[in-house]
């Protein structure tokens, strides 16, 4: 059955996949930029 | 951090991958073989060039995108607004308010429409029906001439026989109802159907692309019986055939067919 699942529409599968990781890995990587700038900017600077 | 706290930070980026994955899966499937997935693979190539400018630093591309994908919103809404609308409401009438049939009342039904269809069949005579499913089909019934009478065999074969004022067009049953007839089905927009193709097949899969109605047709032409759902033909080789197939596309299971 699960064999089926996978066969069935797999190239929709794997583009929808590699959407995906590459939407997780950007919207992360911006997180991560986002809270390292909360963390070390400090407060004088983001004013401007 | 305890132990149940790391491994839920260890799956967190699986369980958040693995969602995502069947967003984007359900909005492919969804615009697969209709025009707007020609716009949805124009709008990828962009996502694409929008981070390969980010990687690589090209700042005046980047600057560009940025303002494209900015006012892109009130595009998307505009290019997509028979996919959004279509997609909401299925959305929203999934499996509400569906009054089902009982199990003898939809065999009697599925037994009326499949003679009707093959007397009409044997006669090669053109034949449209939609079934209607969780989407009204009001739009439809009311471009067409109002009915409401029991489905009977001998009802749709009058309506569809040639010399009928009602055979042009398609009737519309909702529950054990023939609620019209000569009612104007949209005509599918799928690009890959082949120019061959007759009004008939493509307002069959016109109406059961934009609902979730299931269609009935016979070929004028061949004499072929068919079915569609979700602007797909499903392939019928006799009427117990048929009648199988109906009843699981009725009640919304996946029929299993050769």
């Amino acid at each position: 059955m699960i064999k089926r699942w996978l066969t069935n529409n797999l190239g929709l599968k794997i583009l929808a996949l590699g959407f995906a990781v590459v939407t997780w890995i950007y919207v992360n990587g911006e997180l991560v930029k986002f809270r390292l700038y909360e963390s070390y900017a400090p407060q004088t600077w983001r004013q401007h | 951090m305890n132990t149940i706290e790391f491994i839920f930070l260890t799956i967190r980026p699986f369980i958040e991958i693995i969602i995502l994955w069947v967003i984007f899966y359900r909005i492919l499937v969804f615009f697969e073989g209709t025009r707007a997935f020609q716009v949805l693979k124009g709008i990828v190539y962009l996502l694409v060039i929008f981070l390969l400018s980010q990687l690589l630093g090209l700042e005046t591309l980047n600057w560009l995108l940025t303002k494209l994908f900015g006012i892109s919103i009130v595009a998307f809404l505009i290019i997509f607004q028979p996919e959004l609308r279509q997609g909401l409401a299925r959305l929203g009438q999934q499996y509400l308010f569906n009054i089902s049939l009982a199990e003898s009342e939809l065999a009697a039904l599925v037994e009326e429409i499949g003679s009707a269809v093959y007397k009409l069949s044997r006669r090669q005579a053109g034949c449209l029906i939609a079934i209607e499913r969780e989407i009204k089909l009001t739009t439809y019934i009311e471009s067409g001439v109002a009915i409401d009478s029991k489905v009977s065999a001998e009802i749709i074969q009058s309506i569809f026989s040639p010399l009928s004022p009602l055979h042009d067009g398609g009737v519309v049953i909702s529950g054990d109802r023939i609620v019209a007839a000569s009612c104007l089905f949209p005509l599918s927009e799928n690009p890959n159907l082949s120019k061959i193709i007759g009004t008939r097949h493509r307002a069959a899969m016109g109406v059961t692309e934009q609902t979730s109605a299931v269609a009935v047709m016979v070929s004028e032409e061949t004499g072929e019986v068919s079915l569609v759902s979700d602007g797909k033909f499903i392939p019928v080789i006799n009427k117990e055939k048929f009648s199988a197939i109906l009843k699981d596309l009725w009640l919304k299971k996946v029929p299993k067919h050769d």
